[in-house]
């Protein structure tokens, strides 16, 4: 029925010109709408103190404070995107809080240029939009203001980058700052465990896919109960048994951390153990 | 099939990221999902089309009659049937996905069997004691040339749709069960896991979390039945100069697209969920992972 093998994901791979590979998770339409919202919260409140800052105004010209209020609208409404991303390395006070950012689809900080573009076009991406007569009935709309949105959300669901219109044109793409934790060598309390380790055969060796596989286990088993520790571990630990010879009713939780211990602590150098004890953290 | 090897990467991730990634799946697998949700969905769009046709009157010359109440009144039918019956309607796409997750071009013919397989289960559980037939059966019993029945329509229907948010907002995951774990319903055996026991087992691990992703997912709902809804409008405005949300092109069209379209999303999100859910708390991913080796360390023969 398809045709696309790709792990399907959210994650994107780029290859910098000085040939480095990055991995960046993209931002999709419902992680950048809570940005958005704050964005358009933090333009309102600027609107509501610069007409407060004007009020005094109205007592010589209202005719000047209300063009200096348009003025004011204006520039918060159009510069404010623009300038943030452009001076703070794509992101706005919102994209912040959020945990989000703008960069090209190549992986580099986004120019003026493309912020201001991007910010332009941002209507575009709220389109269509109503008015209020259209709500509640009227013959014709006068005044577009409520935006629905889908233009961005159709142009954002059938791009890879997950791109509203803005974005495709001016080649940028909204990534999720990553904050990964590295896990390093687990200790564990439980004695049996470095016993049954010294009981393994010595001439098996544990390919890479399963030291994955028992790093993965070993990191997660904390958060189960012990039946279903021994239920997952099953799937390894019983040809595990078979092929080392040991009676059957050996813990099969006990046998995946004995063989991780052996692997990651009593295998590995001195050197290695050292550095992987720094790296713990947490 | 090998189990570390999944078309969807298997990882935990948080509310926004699942929706994020429904919205990918969606792209990735458009043409089955559509294919095989309108399987699902055309007979409940056909008889709640019949159900509820004749509630809203457009004819605004009639002063006696409430035109908008009418039309609130179709709404919040349409609304309710849709709300109850959207997992039924998504079987189709529930199996897909389960299959898709391993399998990278699952046959219609799979879908459909493994949902034929459930199909008794799902009919019990979903159709019946979530209510799915009886609303609709209660829809039919109102008279058609009477008033406006508040007591049956309103605080009935309203309840019955309470108390099927309240058990789907504790027990989301059924359908996933039902159709992709495919526990039996009773058994003699004490080892077996029956879909009621599998049921309370997967659903009392984090039911604070459920509550907010449900919630979650409803606000977005919300927010897609209205952004398509309202673009309909803006179109029937645009080609046919009609800025009316009483037409029968915005009630009998519009408003059961917007509806079901909506309804196709929360499917897919739920699906994600699911297996968020499996990750976060049975170490599903692991599970995957050391059952792929287990089979390889069978498959390779001992060194000499």
């Amino acid at each position: 029925m398809s045709n696309v093998d790709a792990q399907v994901d959210n994650t994107i791979d780029i290859v910098t010109p000085e040939n480095i590979a990055f991995q960046y998770r993209i931002a999709g339409p419902f992680r950048r709408l809570p940005a958005f919202m704050l964005d358009l919260s933090i333009r309102f409140a600027a609107f509501f103190i610069l007409m407060i800052a004007l009020a005094p105004l109205q007592i010589f010209s209202s005719g000047i404070s209300t063009a200096m209020g348009f003025l004011g609208l204006f520039f918060i409404d159009w510069f404010y995107g623009m300038y943030f991303e452009a001076c703070h390395n794509g992101q706005t006070p919102g994209k912040r809080l959020m945990g989000i950012r703008v960069l090209t689809i190549d992986g580099r900080p986004i120019n003026a240029m493309q912020a201001a573009l991007r910010n332009l076009l941002r209507y575009a991406d709220l389109m269509p939009m109503l008015s209020p007569a259209m709500l509640i009935d009227a013959a014709w709309p006068n005044m577009n203001i409520y935006p629905t949105g889908l233009i961005g959300l159709v142009a954002c669901a059938f791009s890879q980058r997950f791109q509203r219109l803005g974005d495709l044109v001016c080649g940028t793409m909204v990534v999720v700052e990553e904050r990964s934790w590295l896990i390093g060598i687990l200790e564990f309390e439980d004695v049996r465990t470095a016993q049954l380790a010294e009981v393994l055969p010595r001439d098996f060796v544990v390919p890479r896919s399963m030291a994955r596989a028992l790093a993965a286990y070993v990191e997660r088993r904390k958060n189960f109960s012990p039946p279903r520790r021994n239920q997952v571990a099953a799937h390894l630990a019983q040809p595990l048994l078979e092929r080392f010879g040991l009676p059957g009713d050996t813990s099969y939780d006990l046998l995946l951390c004995a063989l991780y211990y052996r692997t990651f602590v009593a295998d590995s150098p001195a050197e290695s153990k050292r550095e992987s004890e720094i790296m713990v953290i947490n | 099939m090998h189990f570390d090897e999944t078309r969807i990467a298997i990882r935990e991730r948080n509310g926004i990221e699942v929706l994020d990634l429904s919205v990918t799946l969606l792209r990735v697998f458009l043409r089955p999902c559509l294919t095989l949700f309108m399987i699902g969905a055309a007979p409940f769009i056909a008889w709640n089309f019949l159900l509820t046709y004749w509630m809203p009157i457009l004819d605004n010359d009639a002063a006696t009659i409430d035109v908008a109440g009418t039309v609130w009144r179709y709404l919040w039918a349409q609304t309710l049937l849709v709300f109850i019956q959207a997992p039924l309607a998504a079987s189709f796409v529930t199996s897909f996905l389960g299959r898709a997750a391993f399998d990278s071009a699952p046959s219609y013919r799979e879908v459909l069997a493994d949902v034929r397989l459930a199909g008794s289960k799902l009919i019990w559980s979903m159709g019946i004691v979530r209510l799915a037939f009886p609303v609709s059966l209660a829809l039919l019993t109102l008279d058609r040339a009477g008033p406006f029945q508040a007591r049956m329509e309103i605080v009935m229907m309203g309840t019955a749709c309470l108390v099927v948010a309240v058990t789907r907002i504790g027990r989301p995951f059924l359908p996933e069960i039902i159709i992709l774990e495919k526990n039996p319903f009773r058994t003699t055996e004490p080892d077996t896991v029956t879909v009621v026991r599998r049921n309370r087992e997967l659903h009392s691990l984090n039911s604070g979390e459920l509550v907010v992703r449900w919630a979650t997912t409803s606000l977005v709902c919300l927010t897609l039945f209205s952004s398509i809804y309202f673009t309909l409008l803006f179109l029937q405005g645009m080609f046919f100069n009609l800025w009316t949300q009483n037409s029968i092109f915005m009630l009998y069209i519009a408003i059961p697209t917007a509806l079901w379209t909506s309804a196709l999303f929360v499917s897919l999100a739920r699906y994600l969920n699911y297996l968020d859910q499996r990750i976060r708390y049975e170490g599903w991913e692991v599970e995957l992972k050391l059952k792929a080796e287990g089979r390889r360390l069978v498959a390779t023969p001992l060194a000499k």
